[in-house]
């Protein structure tokens, strides 16, 4: 079996926060053990849909699965002293507690990061909240939409009467995930200096959005308003376009691109209009310029669009929903893997590309106990050096 | 930790910011002919005259706690400069177009050859192979290409997208996660790789609830608009004021009944129809309605905190510009106020993390670079450059702190993706 970059590491993960456990699928992938800690009835994430059978009866949620592929499950009840004593041992065999409990369940609770920092100073603890554990929103209840509306990616988006368009969910984890993972890898990367706890949280990561558009409006000093669906007040065209069998994706800044992209749709003498010159032009007349492309794209498929435009420099694509996402020749194989929770590992990390795929599913059901198998953390890491080198092929 | 940084725009910077913030030595790589296009993308006057380059704040927040130098890797003299770096570092990183550093003589393999140890990270649009490789793109291509927009917004209205450029802070995160699994491959082993990021595919994981639901049942659900699989309702209202919205989600039938209170309500709180969510789903359009006339007579800011004081979440959707003077950043110490030569006092955001008991993120150690500040320090320390030989660099325009003219239409280098 070929080295993972994170062999030999362990991860615990306490409280059911998307988030974490997308963080935690990141050492997982990437092969670290990490082992969920789940309540006694299981995570409630298992039971939202859609909807796949697990075998003997049951069924489970697929997006829970995609989550937390590579893991193993245990349950574990927080208020119960006997479980409390199992959850700190296990501990103080891992390498990193991530931690999605509430900020003020930590604080109260006997596995408080202070009294685990006091009992065991080798592990390495990284929290999410949804909202800061200090600040007038730190009380706040959260829901994906509402971090994001409060993050500034919400208020821009949509059409210009609204209401703005709130996005789909999913992506608030992605984005703390990530961003949790990051310090808490590279503490452990430098881990002979001591161990690092870390605290972050959705709604800050979220602002690695829209520190883009912050940072716009304060050096222009003043806000854009809403434009429109898929119109963001700077370059036009942008957005999605309708064609003969699809939609097609594009996407216009430069005076090149503009010049090439009047001579695709068969319109070269619009790129001499001055009215239409510059980005901020285009947008200006963006309705007119609409009623001229929205008949073109029309008349021919995307592929058919798309070809030239590849070769002119243009920024277009067609864009796929899922299902013929499904199909494409370039992300049918990340696709295809989705549910064992591979579309992320497949597509990243070229090295693990071929191995990653499948090494353990997500756990079905959370089992009561294990007895850690392993020894202390550190020693693992020092005894076992790797030495293997991937297969060439891999790389 | 050293990382070689030729990266431009968002996506790239903002991966090497994240182990520039926790500490790592990054240089970042301009030249004066080609500067870093998020100074700016419009070169004509008086982009030179008045050194406009220095005085955009994406430059600032993008780069903070690097260094920064200039070489001129079309030149013999750039390029083995740019080397000569290479053997010193844990890492390079580019987010130029798949063809773009080979064509210079600067591929993979050779920096590999250079220097075997090395991480090298290559970040174009849609990976090094493959039908796709040289196509360019910007951040709102990569969404378009992953689907994304397929499965969000209103049922009859076209593929919806997120933002201008989405692509690019995705990119930057998933950049950095594979920068320290190759760092911590490099550490366990002592070998070098190259870890090649479609940044395409980055965009995958957002659109992952619908892929796990199209690959487990053979069809994605109905696009919802504003509301919730679960959440009902979930909508975003407006509120008293000028394109005032809030957002509220009621995520169970306690927060429905907390809901009604702070609408002042009991008739819809006793309601015997709308106590569960699925009851609430099939009177969805009414319950919307009867939430409208309560905000739409309510400030937004009166709305969010009667609403979480009664356990309800809800936030204000607040435009970007807004963040700037959110007391609840201010009070987390998201912003730095900070001053510097030709731009004057401007605000950075800061990391998303804290680290131990602090109540703050970590303030920023060296502000992004002017062009070409580090030039001497870096050619001086690191590579060991005698003033004599800095001097000839700096008469021949390989180095330098003023960005050139264009000279009549040499190549330029086109950044792969996204901003």
């Amino acid at each position: 079996m070929a080295a993972f970059p994170l062999d030999g590491l362990r991860v615990v993960e306490l409280g059911s926060l998307d988030a974490v456990a997308y963080c935690g699928k990141q050492f997982a992938d990437f092969g670290a053990e990490v082992i969920k800690v789940e309540p006694p009835a299981g995570d409630v994430g298992r039971t939202y849909a859609p909807l796949v059978d697990t075998g003997a009866g049951h069924r489970e949620s697929a997006y829970f699965a995609w989550l937390n592929t590579n893991k193993s499950s245990i349950t574990a009840d927080l208020d119960n002293a006997d479980d409390i004593a199992r959850i700190r041992k296990l501990l103080s065999t891992a390498d990193l507690l991530l931690d999605g409990r509430h900020p003020q369940e930590i604080k109260a609770s006997p596995l408080s990061h202070e009294s685990l920092r006091e009992t065991d100073p080798g592990l390495g603890i990284t929290a999410i909240s949804w909202f800061s554990d200090t600040g007038p929103y730190s009380g706040y209840h959260p829901s994906g939409a509402v971090a994001r509306s409060l993050a500034g990616m919400v208020k821009l988006i949509g059409a210009v009467e609204g209401p703005p368009m709130l996005g789909r969910d999913g992506q608030a984890a992605v984005f703390a995930g990530l961003t949790a993972f990051i310090p808490s890898l590279a503490a452990l990367y430098n881990r002979e200096h001591g161990a690092r706890r870390y605290r972050t949280n959705v709604h800050e990561a979220l602002l690695q959005v829209t520190e883009f558009d912050t940072l716009n409006a304060l050096e222009s000093g003043f806000s854009r308003t809403r434009a429109g669906i898929n119109i963001f007040g700077r370059g036009y065209p942008s957005g999605t376009w309708e064609t003969q069998d699809g939609i097609l994706g594009v996407s216009v800044a430069t005076p090149a691109q503009w010049t090439g992209f009047c001579q695709i749709i068969g319109k070269p003498e619009l790129a001499h209009e001055p009215k239409y010159s510059k980005s901020l032009d285009r947008f200006i007349h963006a309705a007119e310029l609409k009623q001229i492309f929205t008949p073109i794209f029309k008349t021919r498929p995307a592929r058919e669009w798309f070809e030239p435009a590849s070769n002119s420099g243009c920024r277009w694509r067609s864009c796929r929903t899922c299902a013929n996402c499904w199909s494409s020749r370039s992300t049918a194989s990340a696709a295809r893997s989705a549910p064992c929770g591979s579309a992320r590992r497949n597509s990243k990390v070229r090295c693990c590309r071929s191995t990653c795929c499948g090494r353990r599913r997500s756990p079905t059901a959370p089992r009561r106990w294990p007895e850690p198998t392993t020894t202390r953390r550190s020693s693992r890491m020092r005894e076992k050096p790797r030495a293997r080198r991937l297969p060439r092929n891999c790389r | 930790m050293r990382i070689i940084d030729l990266t431009m725009g968002w996506a790239g910077p903002t991966t090497t910011r994240q182990l520039a913030d926790l500490g790592a030595d990054v240089i970042k790589v301009e030249s004066i002919q080609y500067p870093d296009w998020f100074r700016g993308t419009d070169t004509r006057p008086p982009y030179h005259e008045e050194q406009t380059y220095e005085k955009t704040y994406w430059i600032q927040a993008m780069n903070r706690n690097k260094r920064g130098i200039t070489l001129d890797l079309t030149s013999q003299d750039g390029r083995t400069l740019l080397k000569r770096l290479l053997e010193t570092a844990n890492a390079v990183i580019d987010n130029y177009a798949a063809d773009v550093l080979p064509r210079l003589g600067l591929g993979v393999e050779t920096m590999l050859k250079i220097n075997p140890k090395l991480v090298v990270v290559t970040m174009p649009a849609f990976g090094m192979s493959g039908p796709w490789r040289n196509g360019r793109a910007y951040g709102s291509t990569l969404e378009q290409a992953s689907g994304l927009p397929t499965i969000q917004g209103f049922e009859g209205d076209p593929p919806s997208m997120s933002h201008v450029a989405f692509g690019d802070p995705i990119g930057g995160l998933n950049g950095a996660t594979s920068l320290l699994l190759g760092l911590m491959h490099q550490k366990n082993t002592g070998e070098g790789q190259h870890i090649d990021l479609a940044q395409v595919q980055c965009l995958l994981p957002m659109a992952a609830p619908a892929i796990v639901e199209q690959s487990a049942t053979g069809a994605t659900s109905p696009r919802l608009g504003n509301r919730h699989a679960r959440f009902v309702p979930q909508g975003c209202f407006p509120a008293l004021g000028e394109d005032q919205w809030i957002t509220i989600s009621v995520r169970d039938d306690d927060e429905w009944q907390a809901l009604c209170r702070a609408m002042r309500r009991p008739d819809l709180a006793a309601d015997p129809q709308l106590k569960t969510a699925h009851g609430r789903r099939q009177h969805e359009d009414m319950i919307e309605a009867e939430i409208r006339k309560w905000t739409g007579i309510v400030r937004p800011d009166s709305a969010m905190v009667k609403l979480q004081a009664e356990g309800v979440p809800a936030g204000i959707a607040k435009l970007p510009m807004d963040l700037a003077a959110d007391p609840h950043l201010w009070s987390v110490g998201h912003w730095q106020a900070v001053d510097k030569a030709f731009i004057g006092p401007h605000l950075i955001p800061l990391a998303a993390y804290r680290e131990g008991d602090a109540e703050t993120p970590a303030k920023v150690r060296m502000l992004a670079p002017t062009l070409g500040r580090d030039n001497h320090g870096v050619l001086r320390e690191v590579l060991g450059l005698t003033d004599a030989e800095i001097r000839r660099l700096e008469d021949t325009e390989v180095i330098g702190t003023a960005a050139l003219p264009p000279k009549p239409k040499p190549k330029r280098p086109a950044p792969a993706a996204g901003a």
